[in-house]
């Protein structure tokens, strides 16, 4: 296997976006995947690493940075992975195996305009999974988000981990 | 082996680039931070800068601001690593005055390549994903869609000097300088660009004549020869009526009285260029790779360099493609050029064409895209040297007989061709 410059052993990098901010850092895992993490009704906060702030509406620019922070996960709309690996739960047969199928689908979402894929096994209804999962966050794979008030802002993801709480629109792109 | 300074406050990260690029020969300090990095650049001028972009303190954007601030590292070419990888990032680091940009996870392979890339390229040039160069735009905005070729990866042996050619009498027989050399010893390679496509409709004829009228923009004596046996169009591009063609040496077999060469070629008073035309109609026959090369032995004495105009692999082509020094391969985005193309390298391999003498060519024939550059880069397993934009002005630069990069010099197409006439020239 080829060598990897990447974060961290068992850390994963994502991008936390809030209404105002984007929050750039890394979440340890300790054995649990970020998707679980998030999913943890236990834990109002998670905790962040190498914790970067952008403004929202000026995502490129570094307006302050920590070494570690949290962050209060029902604040969070959106998270964006850069691998679609890591936005899978430990249960990985949930949205990842053989048979699974993509759900295009289009999600407005704190302010976010998110399409991609929900990758689901055929037995299981898509829109049944959204209104009655009793999990915050679903992982939408191969996803873009386009911030709506300023449509040039975009972000490219394998997975966008979604925050139901926050959805506003849900709809499939195709049946 | 390049001196690389690493700035970095993530210990881990720090430690494992730098193993990665002292694995493949580098010399590689480190810096744990922005402040410090700046010191170690100004004090110790190392090659290249890699860059992380969420550092406490001075963020890897400032860095690259303030090294190009300085005088002393002003010329230091930059990679930027960071785990933020949006599109928006990368734009931000390019305007801060990156030259490559680099998402983490990043695999050893992919770091090597594009440091490697980065270096070769020097610091006015922006390398992107699947090796791409383009120049550095002078003034913010002003971006240019010329890509540019990265120079071949390990340095190449200096071709041997061309044999000296007693040129005062101009009729060497032929094979002479042949019989001098052991009988394995490669052709001497002579100022010659064999521009080249095998298929029809890549706009092989107008890069090989907008190249010719480049590089006599650069007062340089430039001949252009047409070597279509199938009818060439050479002098159509240029409104010119030639009155002979090399057909007027297919008599002579491999030793073509070359006395009255000069008297054979139209000139192109706009521009100053020769022009050894074709015959306008399919030619009964062709000139052998010795006539061919003989030829262009000829003309080096007096042009330099002479670009040939190739659209079949004849045995003249072959004897050209063997004395060229450059070889530009032009293709366009549609999957039959891509596979022509693919098919042409291999067949130019089995020549013992040496790879670094060629560079591919994109060019972009119509206003749609078909192909995407970087799968056609991996198609070929090599990079596009110059990406040709698409040029509607292309018809009519023809039927006036007055070529883009003289009418329109400011055109992406003329800049990109420009790129080209720089390249091989080097």
């Amino acid at each position: 296997m080829q060598s990897q410059a990447s974060v961290r052993q068992g850390y994963v990098a994502g991008e936390f976006m809030t209404r105002t901010y984007r929050i750039s850092g890394e979440t340890e895992l300790r054995g649990v995947p970020l998707l679980d993490q998030l999913n943890d009704h236990n834990a109002l906060f998670l905790s962040l690493e190498r914790m970067f702030i952008s403004p929202l509406l000026d995502p490129a620019t570094l307006t302050g940075s920590f070494a570690h922070g949290e962050a209060r996960k029902d604040s969070v709309g959106i998270v964006v992975l850069s691998q679609w690996r890591d936005g899978l739960p430990q249960r990985e047969g949930r949205y990842a195996g053989r048979d699974h199928v993509d759900h295009e689908v289009l999600i407005v979402v704190a302010g976010f305009e998110v399409t991609g894929a929900i990758r689901l096994h055929p037995s299981v209804n898509v829109t049944n999974l959204v209104r009655t999962t009793p999990e915050h966050f679903i992982p939408v794979f191969d996803a873009r988000a386009t911030l709506t008030a300023r449509r040039n802002i975009v972000f490219k993801g394998g997975a966008i981990l979604v925050n139901r709480s926050h959805i506003e629109v849900f709809a499939m792109l195709k049946d | 082996m390049s001196r690389i300074l690493l700035i970095d406050d993530d210990i881990n990260l720090l430690q494992m680039v730098k193993l990665m690029l002292e694995r493949v020969g580098h010399q590689v300090e480190t810096a744990k931070d922005g402040t410090k990095g700046l010191e170690m650049a100004a004090q110790t001028q190392p090659e290249l800068a890699i860059i992380d972009v969420m550092m406490s303190g001075l963020s890897g954007y400032d860095v690259v601001r303030k090294l190009r601030e300085d005088p002393r590292t002003a010329s230091l070419p930059v990679v930027i690593l960071t785990a933020r990888s949006q599109p928006m990032d990368k734009e931000m680091a390019l305007e801060a005055g990156a030259n490559a940009f680099l998402s983490k996870p990043v695999t050893a392979q992919e770091l090597t390549e594009r440091v490697d890339a980065v270096i070769r390229a020097g610091v006015h040039y922006r390398v992107h994903t699947g090796l791409l160069t383009e120049p550095i735009p002078r003034r913010a905005g002003e971006i240019s869609g010329v890509l540019t070729p990265v120079p071949p990866p390990l340095p190449r042996p200096t071709p041997p000097p061309p044999t000296p050619i007693v040129r005062s009498t101009g009729r060497v027989p032929i094979g002479a300088e042949d019989q001098a050399q052991p009988a394995t010893a490669p052709p001497v390679q002579l100022p010659v660009t064999t521009v080249i496509s095998l298929r029809g409709g890549t706009g092989c004829t107008t890069i090989a004549i907008n190249l010719a009228l480049a590089l006599a923009a650069q007062a340089r004596r430039i001949c252009i020869t047409d070597l279509s046996a199938v009818g060439g169009h050479v002098p159509l591009y240029l409104h010119l009526k030639p009155q002979h063609s090399w057909q007027d040496f297919l008599s002579q077999g491999d030793s073509p009285d070359l006395h009255a060469l000069g008297g054979l070629l139209a000139q192109h008073e706009p521009s100053g260029v020769a022009v050894l035309a074709a015959p306008p109609r399919p030619a009964d026959g062709t000139l052998s790779a010795a006539a061919a090369q003989h030829v262009l032995r000829e003309l080096t004495a007096t042009y330099n360099p002479v670009v040939a105009d190739a659209r079949q692999l004849d045995p003249a082509v072959r004897g050209a493609l063997q004395v060229s020094s450059s070889v530009v391969v032009v293709m366009s985005d549609d999957p039959p050029s891509v596979q022509t193309t693919s098919q042409l390298l291999a067949m130019l391999s089995a020549m013992e064409i040496e790879m670094g003498r060629i560079r591919v060519v994109l060019n972009h024939v119509r206003p749609t895209f078909d192909v995407p550059a970087d799968a056609i880069q991996k198609a070929l397993k090599r990079p596009i040297s110059v990406d040709v934009p698409y040029e509607p002005g292309q018809p009519v630069a023809i039927r006036r007989g007055t070529p883009l990069v003289s009418a329109r010099p400011d055109s992406p197409f003329a800049q990109s061709i420009q790129q080209l006439a720089r390249t091989v020239v080097s």
